[in-house]
């Protein structure tokens, strides 16, 4: 029987296969090892990850909850998600119980790490991660006042050929999404300053930086939302689409950019009436389901609310699991520490 | 107008299994399969196109898959008849081991690549639900590592499961 496992078909098999799976599946025979250990595989299979639709094994979300932990852990249970009504029907939320004690360090790998050196430094450098899919390798950028990149496969950083970007600072405040190769920010453009070079006019929008080729881009907000300071808004995924949470604390509308990078594409697809009553999303998943924080929604059950309701710091975040990383031999035996990607 | 009238015909090819059996089977059906495509358009239509790698029954389904997914004769196919053929293929992939791993044999050397699709997906999933003795056994795959080799490539990976 053993034609049937022609090199071809295993492979293609293979790449179906969450990472979980296939690292157990490294120990079948010597054929199936050299298969998923070839470095053309571990691209492939994320390039697969990212086309397929299937929600368990594109993007999730991460979650932070103390100031501890920088991956979901047990006690990560302090969220619900939200299954929000379709965008056509806009109708009544159903809410779902779920628990992400499932996830695991590998899968969290290289996204949150990558958040936790971004969030303890000030406010005044922006920071950002994404995976460079040209290079395999991910990287974090820091903007302060120029622009450096940590590349995990050479473990060290690097001033980017581009400078800051001039006349503009960002935001630091929640994740910055990783979307069509590229991080955002919520930044002020300065526009003009008056006679005493005092600013004057800025402009909110977001800056984009295309991690591959080291290019910022300014992407226009929504008109009606450009005017306001963007306090209330936050940069997130869904979908595979660039979006808008606005709110404080509660959430009031939700604007997704359809066609990437085209401003008149912004289309509001949650409104407030919609979302009455409900919290600002940290996030949200693949499936379009919304994460939000426990403490505030009133229909839950089963669910422990303590760490939400010492204020510990929550954030969520998409990420993928790749093989890309376990590639490489230093990150093939242990897991990085805390702190220990800073240059 | 007779040409007119010939078209308006199905054209049937006649495919043989390995061990003899012949199927008739509408020529724009057969053409699911990119080997039978070339094969049709060199020019076999006329006698009948060996099929040596699939025995009877392994055909006789995958004539099955044939039918069911030839282009229909009226233009596109509708939202509905998508979801019918998507419950149909996974009914049709609800077989045993042996016989799902003969489909996709079978639509690998045929080119068949919605079927490759189809059985590769059904049999990661059954992978992912078994332990790799478990799948040694099903998939008849000879475990070529020494036991210390294949400690070795166990531990290498358990931090990951910590």
């Amino acid at each position: 029987m053993a034609q049937y496992f022609l090199e071809e078909i295993v492979r293609e098999i293979l790449l179906k296969l969450p990472v979980k799976s296939l690292l157990r599946f490294n120990s079948v025979n010597k054929e199936w090892r050299s298969i998923i250990e070839s470095p053309t595989f571990a691209s492939d299979h994320l390039a697969h990850i990212n086309r397929s639709d299937n929600n368990s094994t594109g993007r999730l979300l991460a979650l932070k909850v103390s100031d501890e932990t920088y991956c979901p852990s047990k006690n990560t249970t302090a969220i619900i998600t939200a299954c929000l009504a379709k965008q056509e029907t806009e109708q009544a939320c159903q809410y779902n119980v779920k628990s992400f004690d499932e996830y695991t360090d590998l899968m969290t790998l290289p996204q949150p790490c990558a958040y936790e050196t971004g969030y303890v430094h000030p406010h005044s450098t922006s920071w950002g991660f994404g995976f460079d899919s040209r290079t395999n390798d991910c990287k974090v950028v820091k903007i302060d006042s120029q622009v450096q990149i940590f590349s995990l496969a050479t473990g060290s950083w690097k001033s980017s050929r581009v400078g800051a970007p001039p006349a503009c600072s960002s935001s630091n405040r929640g994740p910055q999404p990783f979307i069509n190769g590229a991080i955002h920010w919520l930044a002020s453009i300065r526009i003009g300053n008056d006679a005493n070079q005092v600013i004057k006019y800025q402009r909110q929008s977001i800056l984009s930086f295309d991690i591959s080729n080291e290019i910022f881009r300014e992407i226009m907000l929504p008109k009606t939302l450009s005017i306001h300071s963007p306090k209330f808004c936050s940069i997130t995924e869904y979908g595979k689409s660039l979006a808008l949470c606005v709110g404080g604390i509660w959430f009031n509308s939700l604007w997704v950019m359809k066609e990437y990078g085209a401003a008149e594409t912004w289309t509001q697809v949650l409104n407030h009436n919609t979302l009455v009553g409900l919290p600002k999303p940290l996030g949200f998943s693949s499936s379009g389901a919304a994460l939000l924080k426990t403490s505030y929604v009133p229909k839950c059950t089963k669910i422990k609310t303590e760490n939400a309701r010492k204020g510990a710091y929550c954030f969520a975040g998409s990420y993928v699991e790749s093989l890309v990383l376990l590639n490489q031999p230093k990150f093939s035996r242990k897991r990085p520490r805390r702190g220990e990607w800073m240059g | 107008m007779s040409s007119t009238l010939c078209c308006s015909f199905a054209k049937n090819v006649t495919l043989r299994s390995s061990d003899g059996q012949t199927f008739e089977v509408e020529e724009a059906a057969a053409q699911v399969s990119q080997t039978i495509k070339r094969m049709i358009e060199d020019g076999c239509t006329g006698s009948v196109i060996p099929v040596p790698n699939l025995t009877g029954p392994v055909l006789a389904l995958v004539i099955e898959y044939f039918k069911k997914h030839s282009p229909p004769s009226d233009g596109c196919p509708t939202a509905l008849l998508e979801m019918e053929i998507k419950d149909w293929d996974a009914k049709f992939v609800a077989v045993d081991n042996d016989t799902l791993l003969d489909l996709t044999l079978a639509a690998h050397y045929l080119e068949i690549q919605g079927l490759l699709d189809l059985t590769c997906h059904r049999v990661a999933d059954i992978l992912n639900d078994n332990s790799v003795e478990k799948i040694r056994e099903i998939f008849h795959i000879k475990n070529d590592f020494t036991p210390e080799e294949e400690a070795e490539e166990r531990s290498k990976i358990q931090w990951a499961f910590e």
